[in-house]
């Protein structure tokens, strides 16, 4: 039940393998529109689930920001089988686990049980999609609890404004720019009824995605999936997507932080997304380059070399839309505009210069160990497999990544950086000490 | 003037009351049946809503109610309890919906009434609105038959069903509580509450008499003699939703809910009363309007709860059961082949072959414990330091050598064992191995090096100070474990500047050896990749045992000592609360149960505290406990972080819960669910190269060989008194102390009730 974090969706799906990895994907769709996902892993006896529902704080209205957030916790407060928080306790009675998270272009939920309670998972996810149960004392105590994690996530937190804002001035579409989180008086100005319409709007089965990953019988499991969800009607069918275009967002913005140590920059370029696999994936092969490993180049110059920086990392977020390249570093004090400049200079250097081979074959082979790695556990290859269908209709380009990635060139990732790295495209936020 | 003495017994039938006399008047068995009739829709929902129905759908009492009579202090005292405990078994009911109305019959079989016949049973059919009021009636009744010569002036009761185990599951485990409240003749003394409650009794007997006017006369003069009297405001409650006078109803019902918030009967009144509100808005508009939007909001929100419980035509909804599997699931432990090199160094493999993968840890037996006095952050700054220098190589120079080879490294510093792992592609498994090879033996600790990293360590200590948890675990770990190393959640600006390159040097020289470590190797990997560990690791020198006793003694915290400390955080927009104190170490015979107790107070989202916190209270988006054994001693943490409004009520219902944690301990279904959910993590932890973490501990705290092919049959054997028992005596508020971070001003007047208060400010240092 949390928000997925910038940091977090960077290492989501972003790398591939040349060794032929068999993703061993079995699809079919039920006839409410149920699009499903089997993958057999028989190494350890568990079986991950994920469902994602195709809707996240892109499809708020705008009075209504943090509304698809807050309706996640709901999805745990009961139906008219499972009392309220009993979701988590009959997992947790036979050894499993559940949670769920939200971005800004989808909601998804987990379940990671032993092999032989599958049938219980399914049966709770199929039972919460039909038979979800809203009142009023329970959407006000979530109320309450979403409260406090804006409280602990944001607003108790050095920094917890700095991606808020830099959002906000660099998205395009206003559906991009407000936070997953929302606001208090958009929270408190939702109530039940608009619970239930939600509900009904966007928790069908034809707007969800169902992947099932780990020691199964494949025709047990379809069986399963029979059972309990082909039943389920849908109550909508229509998920158009109204994007609004965005207030402009002012290039540079400075911003006070009470609780910070640090003086602190934030950096975002619109990036292309994963509908360009080959853009978005050369643009990735920067975000390496420049900082996410102890050879790379930011993180050498700022933090070991010069000592100038506390901090540097970030990197190009997972939008199917409206896409952004992040970089965030933590300054020593008096540092800021030296620290700018070099992570422009750099920047700079690259657009004319480019990259070498030698940097370009590290960044591709940290990808493929990442993304193998990846494969290891059942919930990160459902989480995978989960996500490309919710974003982009199909995992099938997993298997394609092996081949993108390869044909990834020096001059590719120059072609990038001048596409992208541009004044016009770019949004700047710095977080100030309190006096 | 007459005077009363109403004496209250509440007895939960498990426990025995030992405090009582002799008895003086046995009295005959007698035997009850109960009817029950639900006359309007407002109360069958009501029934239907509580789960005592699902359990009675299938369930009966087996017994006859048994009581004594005795004689204690002067008074008398009846006592009820059920001759067996919790032995609630399976038998015939009839139960039926239909439109507004619901009826239960509860009946026993013909064979149990045969046994029964010998005990010249006096039978009473009760009647009552509701399954609890029937089986009260039937009790009063059976008093009133056996008493009438006695001096009873009043008799009134209640029955609970407290606690029902696994209703839906097949698990019939059921405690009933009966609170009985009976009036004599005698003298003594009554309280102004005391002597309202009576009145609400009479007043209640006259209101099933359907005598309103003396029962709403009965229920003023209460309120009048005590105006918190929650019997008498439920009365009048439940007159004035008689009268269909929902604003009364309302304040009045909400009244005695506020006064006594354990007795349901105030909520379902109250639910119904909101119900009926609910129908008025749909059906007579006009009417309806007329109450404010928050009531109208209530009563929507009630009749959508309870709406679930109903199909659209009218009828019951049947709840569906979770299907939970019966197959008992079957996994091994992974293999594991050990094999120890020349001199002495133990290799570990777990071969696994399903992806491409290599990983290598070596784990050392010297935690953040094993810092020297005074010099805490020296052992993790040496393992930071391991990959800025060795002999033949620089800090950029491994950096390259690592990502080259798409390598990744890592290392941990427990409090009191360490780790380094680097994990690969298998095609690059050997470069792994040559790697750790280095750092482990040829580190070089070059002095530019030494001295950026010590910077970095400063500065990394000023942004953590930003973090409100990260002041508070400060503060804690201090205050729990004194001058003891275990007492450093972090180092400090003082300890930092005490670390010199000598003493890094030295240390890595004197314990970094084969003497201290253990190799785990684990993914897919040929025959060559285990001869290089071996050959590489085969010479390497012996240096000296790291010495495992202990340094400081952990003082206990004293009886009197202050509870709570508050860390002044200005600019905080929200409270972070803690509780800590010792618990044993890795080595007690209670490791095993403090950690399922663990588990049920608030190491999952389905315990305790969170239940309570979170999602009962809605003070806290999480509200958690932990318990970490370490060598020498082990933390207890509970902790949540609140808004500044509440801040006192979150540490009272925290130290409550503590309180009730080791007061009362836990029940068997609660082991029963948590059991479940360790067998299954269990078999979690062994996915992907979970195994490793846990070889590694097993072996650095000497945990008795077999321990994981055995945890999960002595998780088994585990019991509710094994828990009780390791929980009365360790886990107590008593020996806690608290801290609470945010900004002082906001919320330090709602700490008053827990005594003095030290005020620090976020250097530590006490604000005057």
């Amino acid at each position: 039940m949390k928000i997925l974090g910038f940091i977090i969706l960077l290492f989501t799906i972003t790398t591939y393998s040349k060794s032929n990895i068999e993703m061993n994907i079995e699809n079919f769709k039920l006839d409410n529109g149920l699009n499903v996902y089997l993958s057999k892993n028989s190494e350890s006896p568990t079986v991950a689930i994920t469902l994602y529902y195709k809707v996240g704080s892109i499809n708020e209205l705008k009075n209504k920001t943090g509304f698809a957030h807050l309706f996640e916790h709901m999805m745990f407060q009961g139906t008219r089988n499972v009392e309220k928080t009993e979701h988590f306790a009959l997992l947790q009675k036979v050894g499993g686990k559940a949670n769920a998270f939200t971005t800004k272009e989808y909601t998804a939920y987990y379940d990671i049980v032993t092999a032989n309670q599958l049938e219980l998972a399914l049966w709770l996810e199929a039972d919460r999609m039909e038979n979800l149960s809203v009142n009023y004392p329970n959407f006000k105590n979530q109320l309450e609890v979403v409260k406090e994690e804006m409280r602990m996530r944001y607003l108790n937190s050095p920094y917890g404004n700095l991606v808020k804002t830099l959002d906000r001035n660099a998205h395009k579409l206003w559906n991009y720019q407000h936070s997953v989180i929302g606001s208090m008086k958009d929270l408190d100005s939702s109530g039940v009824e608009y619970a239930k319409s939600f509900f009904k709007k966007y928790y069908n089965p034809n707007n969800a995605v169902l992947t099932i990953v780990g020691d199964i019988n494949k025709d047990d499991a379809k069986k399963l999936v029979k059972k309990y969800f082909a039943n389920i009607k849908n109550q909508s069918t229509n998920y158009s997507l109204k994007n609004k275009k965005g207030k402009k967002g002012k290039k540079l913005t400075t911003i006070e932080d009470k609780l910070a140590k640090f003086p602190a920059i934030g950096i975002a370029y619109q990036a292309p997304s994963k509908t360009n696999l080959k853009e978005y994936f050369a643009m990735k092969m920067l975000e390496t380059i420049l900082f996410n490993n102890d050879s790379s180049r930011l993180y050498r110059l700022l933090i070991k070399d010069k000592e100038l920086a506390v901090s540097i990392y970030g990197g190009i977020n997972n939008l199917k839309s409206d896409n952004l390249f992040y970089i965030f570093s933590m300054v020593k004090k008096g540092n800021v505009k030296k620290v700018r400049n070099l992570i422009f200079k750099e920047i700079k250097n690259i657009k004319k210069k480019g990259i070498t081979e030698v940097e370009l074959k590290k960044a591709k082979l940290s990808f493929k160990t990442e993304f193998i790695f990846h494969l290891e556990s059942n919930i990160s290859k459902a989480l995978m497999i989960g996500e490309f269908s919710a974003l982009y209709g199909s995992p099938d380009e997993i298997k394609n990544l092996l081949s993108i990635i390869d044909s990834i060139t020096v001059k590719d990732v120059k072609t990038i950086a001048n596409k992208y790295m541009k004044k016009e495209f770019l949004t700047e936020v710095d977080v100030k000490l309190a006096k | 003037m007459k005077k009363f003495i109403l004496l209250i017994m509440s007895l939960i039938l498990m426990n025995s009351c030992g405090m009582l006399g002799t008895t003086t008047k046995p009295l005959k068995k007698s035997y009850l049946t109960v009817e029950v009739d639900i006359p309007d829709r407002g109360m069958a929902i009501s029934e239907l809503n509580k789960e005592a129905i699902s359990i009675l759908s299938k369930t009966n009492l087996s017994k006859p109610v048994n009581f004594e009579y005795k004689k204690f202090s002067g008074n008398d005292i009846i006592i009820f309890k059920n001759s067996e405990n919790a032995n609630i078994n399976p038998i015939k009911i009839e139960g039926s919906a239909n439109g507004y109305k619901a009826k239960y019959l509860i009946t026993h079989t013909g064979v149990q009434l045969s046994k029964l016949k010998g005990n010249k049973l006096v039978k009473i059919i009760a009647k009552g609105n509701s399954l609890s009021s029937a089986i009260e009636t039937g009790i009063k009744n059976i008093l009133q038959k056996e008493l009438k010569e006695s001096q009873v002036i009043n008799i009134s009761g209640k029955l609970n069903i407290v606690n029902i185990f696994n209703v839906n599951y097949g698990v019939k485990d059921i405690t009933v509580d009966f609170s009985i409240a009976y009036t004599f003749k005698n003298n003594g003394n009554l309280t102004a509450a005391d002597r309202a409650n009576f009145y609400a009794e009479v007043g209640i007997t006259e209101y099933y008499k359907k005598h309103t006017g003396k029962a709403y006369s009965m229920a003023e003069k209460g309120i009048n003699t005590y105006k918190k009297c929650d019997k008498c405001l439920y009365l009048k409650g439940i007159l004035n939703l008689r009268d269909k006078n929902y604003d009364r109803a309302i304040y009045n019902l909400e009244k005695a809910y506020e006064y006594n918030k354990d007795n349901i009967y105030y909520c379902q009144k109250l639910q119904k009363a909101y119900t009926e509100i609910y129908e008025l808005i749909n059906t007579s508009t006009e009417q309806g309007k007329k109450y404010k939007k928050e009531v109208q909001a209530k009563a929507f929100a009630i009749a959508a709860y309870i709406g679930r419980h109903f199909n659209p035509d009218g009828s019951v909804y049947i709840k569906h059961k979770p299907p939970f599997s019966s197959k008992t699931l079957k996994f091994n432990l992974p293999n594991v082949k050990n094999t120890n090199l020349k001199n002495g160094l133990l290799i570990s493999e777990l071969v696994k072959n399903e992806l491409p993968l290599f990983n290598i840890t070596i784990g050392f037996n010297f935690g953040s414990v094993d810092n020297p006095k005074g010099k805490m952050g020296m052992i993790d700054s040496i393992f930071d330091l391991l990959k800025e220098g060795v002999e033949g190589k620089s800090s950029k120079e491994i950096a390259n050598f690592i990502d080259d080879n798409g390598l990744s490294l890592s290392t941990g510093v427990t409090n009191d064992y360490s780790t380094i792992t680097c994990s690969s592609l298998t095609e690059n498994a050997d470069k792994c191995i040559e790697l750790l090879d280095l750092l482990v033996k040829k580190a070089s600790f070059p002095n530019g090096e030494y001295k950026k990293y010590m910077k970095k360590r400063v500065e990394y200590y000023h942004a953590n100070t930003a973090n409100a948890s990260y002041l508070a675990n400060k503060l804690l770990y201090r205050l729990v474990f004194g001058k003891h190393n275990y007492g450093y959640y972090d180092a400090t600006l003082k300890t930092l500047s005490n670390i010199k390159l000598d003493d890094i040097k030295a240390f890595y020289k004197d314990y970094f050896n084969p003497k201290n470590a253990y190799i785990v190797i684990s993914g897919k990997y040929s025959k060559e990749v285990l001869n290089n560990i071996k050959s590489k690791f085969n010479d390497w020198n012996l240096g000296k045992i790291i010495e495992k006793t202990a340094k400081t003694t952990i003082k206990p915290l004293k009886e009197n000592r202050q509870l709570i400390y508050v860390i002044d955080r200005p600019s905080s927009k929200q409270v972070v609360i803690s509780y800590g104190q010792t618990a044993p170490s890795y080595s007690s015979k209670n490791t095993l149960a403090l950690y399922m107790g663990n588990l049920i107070l608030g190491g999952s989202a389905s315990s305790r505290l969170f239940m309570r916190l979170r999602e009962k209270e809605s003070l806290t988006y999480g509200a958690y406990s932990n318990i970490s054994a370490k060598r020498e001693a082990g933390l207890f943490k509970a902790g949540l972080s609140v808004r500044n409004e509440v801040v006192g009520k979150a540490v009272s219902s925290l130290l409550d819960e503590l309180k009730k944690f080791k007061e009362k301990g836990i029940i068997k279904k609660e082991l029963s669910d948590k059991k479940g959910l360790e067998n299954g993590a269990f078999a979690m932890k062994l996915q992907g190269f979970g195994y490793i973490s846990m070889l590694i501990k097993s072996k650095m705290f000497k945990l008795p060989k077999n321990y994981f092919e055995n945890y999960l049959s002595n998780l088994s054997k585990l019991t509710v008194k094994d828990i009780n028992n390791a929980v009365k005596n360790i886990i107590t508020p008593n020996k806690g102390i608290i801290v609470i971070v945010g900004d002082s001003k906001s919320f330090i007047s709602q700490l008053k009730s827990f005594g003095q208060v030290v005020v620090l400010d976020e250097n530590l240092k006490v604000k005057k």
